[in-house]
């Protein structure tokens, strides 16, 4: 973060008379953090939330099924945190949603749809929103295709119990 | 597609059509010493004309005046060239055309073509004519209206070749002091015969370009065609299928950084103040910008400023809009229309006494339709990377309006437009989105504020919810029947948003008494063109409509639609063969049906067939049937291909297509509430194709798509009784 701190710098361009429907060219305000010529965060902090690092990280794998919950989550991470206290992202953060009501994370803006859904999530109600979210609650804005391996699914709820601490 | 050297962009300053070829035609004198330099970059390039360029290795480039956006376009242009040219098809290459701003000389063009804005017949089929048709273009400069074949390749590029192969005979005839009477040409080599003298193109390549252009060069005639009418394969397929090819959004400008916007979400609303402190500490971020009307941050990636943007809160200013919702949107149609009423409004058509002979028709049939807003959804997020630098701003992306863009992009910054230069990539889809300029004249306004090259991608949320939608409408109608069935009256008025009017208003129908309005309803949302344009509306108002009488009548809906078409056998012609296609009137099993549309637009003549299967929750399109007759078809599977996108595209629609709004913005925001057709949703596809006249030809990209919402319709009504008048269908309930 250095290089910001050092670069910050805001610029004020009185310019625009906030009114007239025409956009004037020019910004009503600048803020210019660095310059391209700077050094850049190294590529190392860039957040990009991708597949590759998710899987990178992932730990043990499920005995049973030999699927890693971990690894499996990592198609979900693109949208949903599960850290307790994390920020919801696309979707709501998952930290302990299980056994949760359905549409009860605070904050999150949710689709009418989830929230007229009166589910309650226990594993095999879980279980089959995975399987087919839209089939399962028309209208859910979760853009998702669906786990359709039921062994995946249940690696996906035993990751999302365990990283929950229940 | 080639792509012009940076020299030769830089110094040719814009790209666009006609333009050059305007150059060429107005210009006194031959103005191929000035052109030369800014087109033939290899070793022995000549220019011959504007449209062709042939090397010394006997290659030869088409220079084609049109944007490439997944409709085959540059392709079947260059086929109809290499035809007449009779080039070797295997050695043909494709450029877009560049435009000079020397030579677009609207200016130049008009004093040529005013105050017609007509070409004279008598000029059409020479080279001068099919250059300045072009510059009738030229203000607009738009790859769009299915304009490209019909327009710019049967006028222009046919001619074009065909002069280009007089220049090369011409110039073979001087050096080897023969008639150039007894010169063939075939596969790109001249031939003398007798002399036992051949040459190929490439040899006389420079020679040619000395030749004057012919006033009146040959075209052949369709026996003679070679590849037109052939289903030639695209020159732009291999690149898409491995990956090559260039898009505006893969361009790469050294230095460039990345933006991310998001535009107050109440259209005229202007961002009062951002909260931005979050956003300062984030990698990679390098600036944030209240522009006034949106909000960009500008990263050294693309993901980093729009995480940036993500956190950035902003207040709006107060804005006319702002109270709408959806419910307010149908209501202020209907209060337009009720005020109106039967004869008021903009009068479009009024021939006979539509209203006398209402009062008087022994039935009566009235009914409303509505349609909602739509988006254009293209693949290709919208984009545009911009460098504003030095008193000059250099544009890099897809477009259909190369010059439009540059006009407006110069206005935008106060420039002059010769200091806009504009290079055009392939565009992944362009459906009318891209043919308006909104979002290069962001990119420029952000890269003038940065003052490095910026590449500018808006987020699908933004597409979405800032695009320039196809307008919604409410179309009232009333027909009168006499006491034979016939039908007699047709009053119909609709509401109306956006300009220029597409869609004509004349009935396709023999009606004696027909009176068409429209009542103008203003709306702070912005409009643009969506592939058909108002015929998507329109047409499924009317061809609704009539089967609706066709049950009112007790007629079968074809047999309606044959009695009023009686008279247009090429009409009528296309119609009988899409009924035929789908053994018409044959029985179907129970809760499934079949419905008919027949639609005439942008010149060509479109009939579809739709069946659909109602037993499930919700309709289920089985098959669509459609036969079109473009005049003739320059490449047979590139309609073929067109007819097939527009029954995706205008099914896709039909089921899902609404955007609303809410407080004046946008509710939609992805796929997952603007839902596109999935691949097992997809219809079987059926095309058969009539080549009805061969010397009006008439387009392909837009045709197949008016008929396709209202066979469908006409369909569910068939199955289950139940009429749908308000689109989509996803609205309304089967089970
Ligand atoms: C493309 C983004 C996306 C992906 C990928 C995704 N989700 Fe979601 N998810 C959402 C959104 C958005 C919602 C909110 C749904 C709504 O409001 O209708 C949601 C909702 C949920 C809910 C309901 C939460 C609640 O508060 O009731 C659960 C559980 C869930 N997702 C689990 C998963 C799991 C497990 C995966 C991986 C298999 C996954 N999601 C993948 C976007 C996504």
């Amino acid at each position: 973060m250095r290089n910001i701190s050092r670069a910050a710098l805001l610029v004020l361009t009185a310019a625009l008379a906030a009114c007239g429907s025409e956009p004037a060219a020019e910004p009503a305000e600048q803020i210019v953090v660095r310059e391209p010529s700077d050094l850049a965060i190294p590529p190392a902090m860039n957040e990009s939330p991708t597949q590759d690092t998710a899987l990178a990280e992932a730990a043990a794998t499920d005995a049973v099924t030999g699927i890693d919950g971990e690894a499996a989550f990592a198609q979900c991470a693109v949208c949903h945190s599960i850290g307790k206290g994390e920020p919801s992202d696309i979707g709501p953060n998952l930290h302990g949603i299980m056994g949760q009501k359905a549409a009860s994370v605070a904050g999150y803006s949710y689709s009418p749809a989830i929230e007229a859904a009166g589910i309650t999530w226990t594993e095999a109600e879980m279980d089959s929103f995975l399987a087919d979210p839209l089939e399962k609650i028309p209208g859910t804005k979760m853009a998702s295709g669906g786990v359709t391996d039921g062994d995946e699914r249940a690696a996906i709820i035993a990751y999302m119990m365990d990283a929950s601490g229940s | 597609m080639g792509k012009w050297s940076r020299r030769a962009f830089i110094g040719a300053g814009v790209v666009a059509g006609g333009a050059l070829v305007v150059g060429i035609a107005v210009r006194p004198g031959n103005p191929t010493d000035e052109l030369k330099p800014l087109l033939a970059k290899g070793d022995g390039e000549e220019l011959i004309n504007a449209w062709v360029k042939v090397d010394a290795n006997n290659k030869v480039t088409a220079i084609v005046p049109h944007a490439e956006m997944g409709q085959g376009a540059h392709s079947v242009l260059a086929q109809m060239l290499a035809d007449e040219m009779d080039v070797d098809w295997e050695a043909v290459d494709i450029l877009e055309a560049p435009a000079i701003p020397a030579y677009v000389g609207a200016d130049l063009g008009r004093e040529f073509i005013a105050p017609t804005l007509e070409v004279p017949k008598v000029l059409e089929p020479t080279v001068q004519g099919a250059f300045l048709s072009l510059a009738n273009m030229m203000d607009l400069q738009i790859t769009g209206g299915s304009f490209s074949i019909r327009g710019s390749g049967q006028r222009g590029m046919r001619t074009a070749g065909a002069a280009a192969r007089e220049m090369l005979v011409a110039a073979a005839a001087e050096k080897w002091n023969v008639p150039a009477a007894e010169i063939t040409t075939s596969n790109s080599i001249l031939t003398h015969k007798s002399s036992g003298k051949s040459a190929t193109y490439g040899e006389f390549a420079a020679a040619a370009a000395t030749q004057d252009l012919p006033v009146k060069p040959r075209r052949k005639k369709v026996e003679e065609f070679t590849l037109m009418g052939k289903p030639m394969p695209r020159k732009d397929i291999p690149s898409k299928v491995n990956g090559t090819a260039g898009f505006g959004i893969d361009a790469q400008v050294e230095g460039m950084k990345y933006a991310a916007v998001k535009a107050a979400p109440v259209v005229g609303a202007t961002v009062e103040k951002i909260d931005a402190s979050k956003a300062k500490t984030m990698p990679g971020v390098l600036q944030i910008l209240n522009m006034g009307d949106f909000v960009a941050v500008v990263a050294d990636g693309y993901w980093q400023a729009q995480k940036a943007l993500g956190t950035i809160e902003a207040t709006y200013s107060e804005a006319e809009g702002q109270n709408l919702d959806q419910g307010d949107v149908f209501a202020r149609y209907a209060k337009a229309l009720d005020e109106v009423g039967s004869d008021g409004g903009d009068v479009e058509t009024d021939e006979g006494d539509a209203i006398g002979t209402f009062a008087e028709a022994s039935k009566k049939v009235t009914a409303e339709y509505k349609v909602p807003f739509l988006a254009h959804a293209t693949m290709e997020p919208m984009n545009c990377t911009a460098s504003v630098k030095d008193g000059r701003c250099d544009l890099w992306m897809g477009t259909q309006s190369p010059l439009g863009t540059r006009r407006d992009v110069a206005k935008a910054l106060g420039l002059d437009e010769d200091n806009v230069s504009l290079q055009n990539a392939y565009l992944g889809g362009g459906f009318g989105r891209r043919a308006s300029s909104d979002v290069p004249v962001m990119a420029a306004r952000i890269a003038k504020a940065t003052g490095y090259p910026v590449k500018m991608i808006w987020s699908r949320e933004e597409d979405t919810a800032q695009d320039l939608y196809r307008p919604s409408a409410t179309s009232r109608f009333e027909a009168g029947l006499d006491d034979k069935g016939k039908l007699v009256s047709w009053n119909n008025v609709h509401t109306h948003l956006f300009d220029p009017q597409e869609a004509p208003q004349v009935p396709h129908y023999a009606i004696a008494n027909h009176l068409i309005r429209k009542v103008d309803v203003p709306m702070h949302l912005r409009f643009g063109p969506w592939r058909s344009v108002d015929h998507s509306q329109q047409a499924w108002f009317i061809e609704s409509f009539i089967d609706e009488i066709a049950v009112e009548a007790g007629k079968d809906p074809l047999e309606l639609r044959r009695e009023l078409l009686a008279r247009s056998p090429r009409h009528l012609a296309v119609l009988n063969k899409a009924a035929e296609m789908s053994n018409w009137g044959s029985a179907m099993p129970r809760g499934h049906g079949r419905g008919i549309a027949f639609v005439p637009s942008f010149g060509s003549v479109v009939a579809q067939v739709a069946e659909v299967d109602m037993t499930g929750t919700k309709p289920r399109v089985t098959k669509v049937y459609c036969c079109a007759d473009v005049g003739f078809a320059m490449n047979p599977d590139g309609v073929a291909a067109q007819m097939e996108s527009a029954i995706v595209y205008g099914l896709t629609a039909a089921l899902y297509g609404e955007i609303s709004i809410k407080d004046g913005a946008v509710q939609q925001s992805n796929f997952h509430d603007y839902e596109m057709l999935r691949i097992n949703e997809m219809p079987d596809v059926e095309v058969t194709l009539i080549n009805g006249d061969h010397e009006r030809l008439g387009g392909a990209g837009e045709p197949g798509l008016p008929p396709l919402a209202p066979a469908v319709t006409n369909a569910v009504f068939a199955a289950t009784g139940k009429r749908v008048r308000e689109l989509p269908l996803s609205k309304h309930s089967f089970a």
